[in-house]
Formats: C-alpha cells, structure tokens, sequence
C-alpha cells in the first residue's frame, strides 16, 4: 500500500479509523453498513464483527472513550462488514496491547483462512512472522526481497544463538571445542548485556552438535534461541543496515 | 490503523440520500452542543416569557414588550424580536456552520467518501440534516414562547403597531405568520454557514460566518442607509415581519425580505456546493480554501447584495431613508385613533369610533432648522382630534423617536389627561394609559402622500 508521505501531520489522521467519537460503536457500524446498504440483514453482520474483534461487551459505548486499541480493533470490524475479497491494512497491532494484536491475528488468519487476500504493511516482524505466508521487503523504496517468509530465513545466513545453561563456563569451553562453532564476544550493540549467557554462531548441524556435547558434560540445557527474529536478521541483511541502525529502516511489506 | 477493502458485492452505486440524511442527522443528535441547543429552544422561550409576564417591569424597548401583561401572543412576538437579532443566526452557525467543518475535525472525511461514494449527496444529506435541526429549534423558539405566553397572560387580544385590536384567532395566525416569515432570513443564514463551514474547514472561522454576517448586518441597520440598501440586506426581513401587526399589513417589505432571502439561500448554498464539489478529498492536511473563500465564497456574495440594491433601487418607489414627515403623521394619527378607542373602553367614557375622531398629526423634526424627514429622537408631533358633540378639537403632544428601521416609540407629553402616566383598568389587571407611550411602525417603502 502507498503512503503519501512518512514524515509530517498527516500521520495523524491516517491512523484514525474513520471513527466519530459522539457514536457509539455500534452506530458507526450500524451507520456505515446502512451507507453501504447491506439492507435489513446488517443487524446480524453487525454483531458477528463486533465479536470478532472482541468488543461485544462495549458495543453502546460511545467510541470518545475508547482507547487506540479499541478504536483499531472498530476500525477492523467496520473493513469486516464488507466481507471483502481484499483486505489491505496498515500497522494492525498499533497500538494494541497483547491480548487486542491475538483478537486481531485471529481475525486476520480466519479471514484468509476463508479466502480474502490480506495486505499488511507492518515494520513490526513478529507480525509478519505470525502472519504472513509471503513478504515483501521495501528498503529506501526498492524492494529488495519478495518471496515466502521460510525462504527469507534462509537469506540471513548463519545467525548468532544466544545458549543458556547450568554452568555457563563449562558450556563455554565445550562450546570453543565444537567444530564449526564460534564463541561471540560480543552480543552486539543495543542490547543489554548478560554475563550467564553465551552467544555462538554457526550452521544448524553445529548447534546440534553443541547441544549433544553440553548434555554429555553433565551441563543442563535451559534455553537456546536466535538472539535476533530470524525475520528481524534477514530484514537487516537485505536492507544492509546494522543493527544500530534498526529504528530508522524503512518498510516493509507483508504478504 | 488504516483498512481498505474491496467488497465482494461490487457496488459503485452511491448510497440513497435517505440513508445519508438519517446518518447526519444521527451525527448532529448525537452531538452535546445539538441536544442542549434544542432543550434550551424548546424550554428557554416558556420560562422567559412566563417569568417576565409576571414581573411588574416589562421590555419596553422590544417590541410588543409593552404588551406583555395583556395578551399572551405579546410574549412569543418579544421572544421572536429577540431570536431575530442574536439567537437565529447564531443557533444557524453552531448547526450549519459546523456541519461539514466537524469531517475535517474528526478526519472522516475519506471514510465517508467511501461510504456514500457522491460528493453530490453528502453534501444534500448534510444541508438536509443541518436545516432540519435549525427547523426544529426554530419551531422549538415559537411553541416554547407561545405556549409560555399563553400559560401566564392568557388567550387575548394583541394590540397591533398601529394599535389597532387583533383579536385571538387573528393574532394567533399573525404570530405563526410572523414566525414563518423569519424562516427565509434563517435559511439565508443557514446558508451562509454552510458556506463558511465548507470553505474554512478546520478552521473555527468558518463556524463564525454567520455570526459575524449578523454583526455587520446590525452595524449596517444602525446607519441611516437609503430604503433600497436598507431592504437589500438579508437580516431586514428578521424585522420586516412588525409590518403584519398594522392594518393594512405593510407586505411590501415582507415580500421583499422573502425573495432577498430567497436568493442569498439560493446562492450561498450554491456556491458551497461548488466549493464542496471541486474539493480535493486526497489531501488530509487540507484546512479550508484560503483565498478561493474570497474568489468563491465572499466576493460573489458581495456581488448578490449589490445587485440586489440595485434591482430593489430600482424597482422601489420610495428613496432616501423612506422615513419622511408625511408617513409619520399618517402612521401616528392612525395610531392615536386606535389607542383612543381603547383607552376610552378601559376609562368606561361612551364609545367612539376612529371616524368620528378624525384623528390628525401634525410633525416636525428638530425645529425649523432641519428637513423633516429621517430616523432621529427629535421629531415631535401634535395630534389633534375630535369628539363628536364637542366643537373644539382636543390636542396633545407627542416626542417621537424613530429608529432607521422605521420603528418608532411615541412618548407622551401632554397633557397629562390624555397622554400622561396613569394607571387603566384592564381586563388583564392594572396597565399604564394606553396613550402614553406607545409603539409604531412606518412602511418605509409605502410612497409619500404629497402634504
């Protein structure tokens, strides 16, 4: 999807849903399905996308009094009443607090479930991640990856792991002596050190190997994860901006 | 967060207006400012009306205020003189002067848009909507001050401008008449506050228009403007409607009022719908035309009002300030005689009638020094009259102070028998003499009987 510009007031409206604060929810809706003449049946429309997004119970309240979430969440649901073939949507977990971004992945999965295509642009990359079957990548207005989301892990080569265990000097060692495996001093800048764990860095078979390796020397196994999304290190490889430089990326589109 | 959907139905037709009209008269009902401006003109004009009809001190300086203890109908033509200079235009501004500027506000314009999928009916159903809700406050303002009026004072006859008796079912339908005929300068207003509201935007200017059109108009009124000026601005048929309560009615300036009315509707709302039509949706940052509201919005206006004059200028018979000496002693004799009557009903004296007064005014403004004629305090007339049996003719002295608007209040100065302060007996209680002062309204179109 396009946008006018990144910079300046016209964000501001842009992230309103087209709401009017002196409604209650179910006015809005109910006004906007009259305009779009669903006829007598939007009662029932009405209430099923009010559900879906979980806001049945604040249906009659006037919409002034809604958080950012809220209103997201309304936003979603008037999109609903159309029962749309295409559903394009900009940064749907803004502003949502956890159990509000799970109301709206699962009505965004059932909708595609059931066949609409979705559209999202989002530069959050758990989004994308939970959602998204393709992604497309938009670096300084190119785009430099299009694709399914499995084969842009694949672009990010081998990533940093970060591996917590019983015995953090022990795991070390074993970890220094393991073919293929390098031991990363540093975690890299932005993030808060954290002297118990240990970060390495090689290709999958090595990890498995520094796990087989870690039990054998008695040394408990409690996590071991990418120390960066998967998602988040291809972004940053492709678009060639280090890590630092996260915050002022451009953006990227899901598919 | 924003969603754009394409439905599975494929419909590109517009939605109904009907269904736009209810959506915008729900988003005006729903709105605070609506709903107190409605319970104030629904309950404000009953509890006024009742509360001075009570007191001993009336408005005098409104018109009709005078009559306040004696009919009901009085109250209802207080209030309406009242509505017509302040509350009417600006009940307009805050209905239709916010109606579109409330989308660029609230940033729905695009929602909207998309919804109705017609500028064209957006802007119907909005205009609708908006003169729907003035109608209702408007009716409101009349009901609320009749039914309060008729309440505390009663269901009597109303002494008209020239004083003579309209009684109940006459003055019932005058009232409603003169209601109805404050309508079109509302609708004027209205218009002009859809203007303003579709060409400032945002901006809190645009809620203004019709107030401050108002302001300047009253300024305007003040001055001694030539007739045809004078009956060329849009705010003269909010007075025009005192020319009913004389008999004959003076329907010259009440037409007139009408269709200058007629056109300034007319034309503020046509050119608000072509302002709202060339508008450019895509731009959310937009806050209101700027110079296009001059090219567009004011300088056609302008242009209105001077053609206007010019067509009433040259259509009307009367020029100058149209408040010349003959009309007065004609409208004051007139007066006198009708007055005279009443008072001798309420001082039980054998009964005469307007014939056999023969009733006559002499007039003349500031002295021998200046021309009689135009508005001013200083014209002071001698009214004579006749009873029949008695060979001299009575006489009496009046200060006259005649307002541009061809309003006048007659004040009593002598002798104090006739026109002096004294307390009548009268049906509704107490009242000063009739005769002693009292208000008139010159026709400051009728042509001047040479004399």
């Amino acid at each position: 999807m396009s946008r006018a510009s990144s910079t300046g007031p016209a964000c501001t409206p842009r992230s309103r849903p087209g709401l009017y604060p002196s409604l209650t929810a179910r006015q809005n809706l109910s006004a906007l399905a009259s305009l779009r003449g669903h006829g007598s049946r939007h009662a029932a429309v009405i209430e099923d996308a009010l559900d879906q997004v979980g806001l049945t119970d604040v249906a009659g309240d006037r919409v002034r009094g809604f958080s950012l979430g809220m209103r997201q969440r309304l936003g979603l649901a008037a999109a609903l009443l159309t029962r749309p073939r295409l559903l394009a949507i900009d940064e749907p977990a803004n502003g949502l607090d956890p159990a509000g971004t799970r109301h709206v992945h699962r009505v965004l999965t059932d909708l595609a479930a059931e066949g609409t295509a979705v559209v999202m642009s989002s530069h959050r990359m758990d989004d994308l991640a939970a959602l998204c079957s393709e992604v497309t990548i938009l670096a300084t207005g190119r785009v430099v990856f299009s694709g399914p989301v499995s084969k842009l892990a694949a672009e990010s080569g081998e990533l940093d792991y970060r591996v917590l265990t019983s015995a953090p000097e022990t795991a070390r060692e074993v970890a220094a002596e393991t073919p293929g495996l390098r031991v990363v001093r540093d975690r890299g800048p932005g993030l808060r050190p954290d002297p118990d764990a240990l970060v390495v860095r090689g290709p999958v078979p090595a990890l498995d190997e520094l796990v087989v390796r870690l039990v054998g020397a008695g040394v408990a196994l409690r996590e071991l994860a990418p120390v960066v999304p998967p998602l988040e290190a291809a972004f940053l490889a492709l678009t060639g901006t280090g890590p630092a430089e996260t915050g002022k990326t451009g953006e990227e589109d899901g598919r | 967060m924003t969603t754009t959907t394409a439905s599975s139905q494929a419909e590109a037709r517009p939605a109904p207006i009907s269904r736009g009209y209810r959506f915008e008269l729900v988003k005006l009902l729903s709105q605070w400012r609506i709903r107190l401006l409605l319970a104030v003109c629904w309950i404000a004009p009953a509890a006024f009306v009742a509360a001075v009809s009570v007191q001993s001190a009336l408005p005098a300086d409104t018109v009709f205020g005078r009559w306040m203890h004696a009919t009901g109908w009085a109250g209802s033509l207080v209030v309406l003189s009242f509505s017509s200079t302040w509350a009417l235009p600006l009940l307009t501004a805050l209905v239709a002067g916010d109606v579109f500027a409330v989308e660029d506000r609230l940033g729905t314009w695009r929602h909207l848009l998309v919804a109705v999928r017609s500028p064209r009916r957006i802007f119907v159903a909005k205009a609708l909507a908006s003169l729907t809700v003035i109608l209702v406050l408007l009716a409101g303002l009349a009901a609320s001050s009749i039914a309060g009026g008729l309440a505390v004072a009663g269901n009597r006859p109303l002494a008209g401008l020239d004083g003579h008796a309209i009684v109940p079912a006459d003055a019932a339908a005058t009232v409603l008449l003169a209601w109805l005929c404050v309508l079109a300068p509302t609708l004027a207003f209205a218009a002009v506050g859809l203007l303003g509201s579709v060409a400032l935007g945002r901006s809190p200017m645009g809620l203004l228009m019709p107030a401050l059109l108002a302001f300047v108009l009253q300024l305007a009124q003040l001055l001694p403007l030539p007739v045809a000026v004078r009956m060329a601005l849009p705010s003269h048929a909010f007075l025009a409607w005192r020319g009913l309560f004389t008999d004959p009615a003076q329907a010259g300036p009440v037409l007139i009022g009408l269709a200058v009315t007629a056109v300034w509707a007319v034309a503020a709302t046509a050119l608000a719908y072509r302002l709202f039509v060339r508008r450019d949706f895509t731009d959310v940052a937009y806050d209101g035309s700027g110079r296009r509201v001059l090219t567009a919005g004011v300088l056609p206006l302008a242009g209105v009002a001077v053609l206007t004059v010019v067509v009433l200028g040259a259509a009307t018979p009367a020029d100058g300030s149209g408040v010349v000496r003959t009309k007065v002693q004609d409208s004051l004799a007139t007066s006198f005689a009708h007055l005279y009557r009443l008072q001798t009903a309420e001082l039980h004296r054998p009964a005469v009638t307007e014939a056999q007064l023969r009733a006559a005014a002499s007039c003349d403004k500031g002295g021998g020094r200046v021309a009689d004629k135009g508005p001013g305090n200083d014209w002071r007339c001698v009214v004579t009259w006749r009873l029949p049996g008695v060979t001299s003719a009575g006489s009496a002295i009046y200060q006259l102070d005649i307002t541009p608007d061809g309003r006048y209040v007659a004040d009593g100065d002598g002798p104090k028998e006739v026109n002096g302060y004294f307390q009548v007996r009268t049906p509704s209680g107490d009242a000063p003499n009739p005769l002693w002062q009292f208000d008139g309204n010159i026709d400051l179109l009728a042509s001047a009987r040479k004399g």
